[in-house]
């Protein structure tokens, strides 16, 4: 295939991905204008090594590996809080009932360790199995599961100091 | 404490659960851009340069506040004032920066020491160490795309893998903790953060840590136990001297990118914002580096600067108030420079050849000589 095949291959994905990319990153950073910078940066790496990706037997699977790597790094940098696109408008909160309790918990959740965040975001909101988190993170099902369990074990802990309605049985 | 079983914490973390508002933003020629100037093998701080880059590049002010010309041969840099006993190279006027292949990698360099010597090729599952062309060892390490490494000048390295932090010290492979490693000293000595526990410091067979408040990210770390990083709300760039005097170096006008790219010998070089800078931890002169290079990449010992120029595809190496150019050639390559030597003569990098059919055809280790 020539480089602008290639090339048209890419911006093909893209165009069919790139939204579902965005929920991904989206229920991941919890914040719209965070998950198109990482949706961009991911795209960025991709099409660095488009060629290897492409050739992937699971190409969806080998970039959300590295839109969820690509999370990860950039919070243990502490490099979110940078956005690609300059200056944005704050996001309006989304309507309906338990805001307050959404901005508590990804308050919260943001206090866990990278890894425990991706971790509790893959398998809670994407509702994916310990082996499909394993597989995209990189690690074994026995890192997931004890992350997994670190991670609810410190998230139970900090909400439980402030917000008791949100904690195990309460939570709504 | 009761475990909380899967349903519990589906029903607790469901607030969480939505779509993103607004119309998605995402800028298709950027991604082409950038993407196709990407190293394939990644370096210590290559996300965070790449963010950055991002972001001038994205608001395009960099070029639009910015009218400077390229500096010749010969026009002066601000002051370079060096650390106390340490005195500037006479650089001399004109002549460039000459580049050849670097022997012994067959692929690209991963990291490179601060003397120039030692070069680490970052392979799947095996980290391979060269010094002047001759292979030293061939560590097996667990395999990872995304791995980043870091060297020694006695050819020892830290790697941030998937599954942790590993360093290869004293002919011995060890995991140290999970989470990033971002430099080690010829001591052993290495900085990195550790998840869930923040800054955190290997030294003398322990880790440690180094003192740093829980939200900083040390990004650098000299001889003598320096650390530089940010910190902060706002990525505020800090230094941490060994005595625990803490430096926080000036906030430029320009968007919240902070980040520091190179310590060496008491010299900082970083960016903030729109603008690259050079600080000096013995004589605390700061200053801003000539509008087009606002991405300095490295420092030697000497205080001499590694910098990409921002409205070209070239580098330069900036010392003893002169710019010396690393000739490249854009019209068939990519180049990546990564270090420069202690005494600012020897750079190293990768240079990405084109392909007609792919964007890389073949990749090759290449050192810049500014004798």
């Amino acid at each position: 295939m020539t480089s602008d095949g290639r090339h048209q291959e890419f911006l093909a994905y893209v165009r069919g991905r790139a939204a579902s990319l965005r929920r991904s990153a989206y229920l991941l950073c919890g914040d719209t204008h965070q998950a198109d910078d990482l949706v961009q940066e991911t795209l960025t790496t991709v099409y660095s090594r488009w060629r290897q990706v492409s050739q992937a037997d699971n190409v969806d699977a080998y970039v959300q590996r590295i839109l969820v790597r690509t999370f990860i790094n950039e919070r243990r940098r502490g490099w979110w809080k940078v956005r690609l696109f300059g200056a944005a408008p704050i996001d309006p909160p989304a309507p309906g009932a338990g805001v307050e309790d959404r901005e508590v918990l990804r308050a919260a959740l943001s206090r866990l360790a990278p890894g425990q965040q991706a971790v509790l975001v893959l398998r809670y909101l994407c509702d994916l199995s310990v082996a499909d988190v394993a597989q995209q993170l990189g690690c074994t099902e026995g890192t997931v599961k004890s992350q997994t369990s670190h991670g609810l074990t410190a998230l139970r802990k900090i909400l439980g100091t402030s917000t008791p309605h949100l904690t195990l049985k309460g939570a709504r | 404490m009761n475990a909380m079983d899967d349903s519990e914490a589906r029903q607790l973390l469901g607030p969480l659960a939505g779509e993103p508002g607004g119309a998605q933003r995402l800028d298709v020629d950027e991604i082409v851009r950038v993407g196709t100037r990407r190293r394939h093998v990644r370096v210590i701080g290559n996300s965070v340069l790449a963010a950055v880059a991002a972001v001038a590049l994205a608001s395009g002010a960099t070029v639009a506040i910015r009218n400077a010309s390229l500096p010749q041969p010969g026009d002066v840099w601000p002051s370079a004032s060096a650390p106390a006993g340490f005195a500037l190279p006479d650089a001399p006027a004109g002549p460039n920066c000459t580049r050849s292949r670097l022997p012994g990698p067959s692929g690209a360099v991963s990291a490179v020491d601060h003397t120039g010597r030692y070069v680490l090729e970052g392979k799947t599952g095996k980290a391979v160490v060269w010094r002047d062309g001759e292979k030293v060892v061939e560590v097996a390490v667990p395999a990872d795309i995304n791995a980043q490494y870091a060297i020694n000048g006695r050819g020892e390295f830290v790697a941030t893998l998937n599954n942790g932090v590993y360093a290869y010290l004293d002919g011995k492979l060890t995991r140290l903790w999970t989470g990033s490693a971002a430099a080690i000293t010829d001591d052993g000595d290495i900085v990195g953060l550790q998840d869930g526990a923040g800054p955190v410091l290997w030294t003398d067979g322990a880790k440690t840590t180094p003192g740093l408040p829980a939200d900083s990210v040390p990004a650098a770390l000299d001889d003598d136990g320096t650390i530089a990083g940010m910190t902060g709300a706002s990525d505020e760039l800090t230094v941490w001297l060994p005595g625990g005097d803490i430096r926080v170096l000036p906030v430029l006008p320009g968007p919240d990118a902070r980040f520091v790219a190179g310590l060496r010998n008491g010299w900082v070089v970083g960016v903030d914002g729109r603008d690259g800078f050079r600080y000096n931890v013995t004589t605390e002169e700061y200053e801003t580096l000539p509008a087009p290079f606002s991405r300095p990449i490295a420092v030697a010992a000497d205080g001499a600067v590694l910098a990409d120029h921002s409205e070209t595809s070239s580098y330069f190496v900036l010392s003893g108030g002169t710019a010396r150019a690393l000739v490249v050639d854009t019209a068939t390559s990519d180049f990546a420079p990564l270090s420069i030597s202690d005494d600012g003569t020897t750079v190293i990098g990768n240079e990405y050849v084109r392909g007609t059919d792919r964007p890389v055809a073949e990749t090759r280790p290449v050192a810049w000589t500014c004798d």
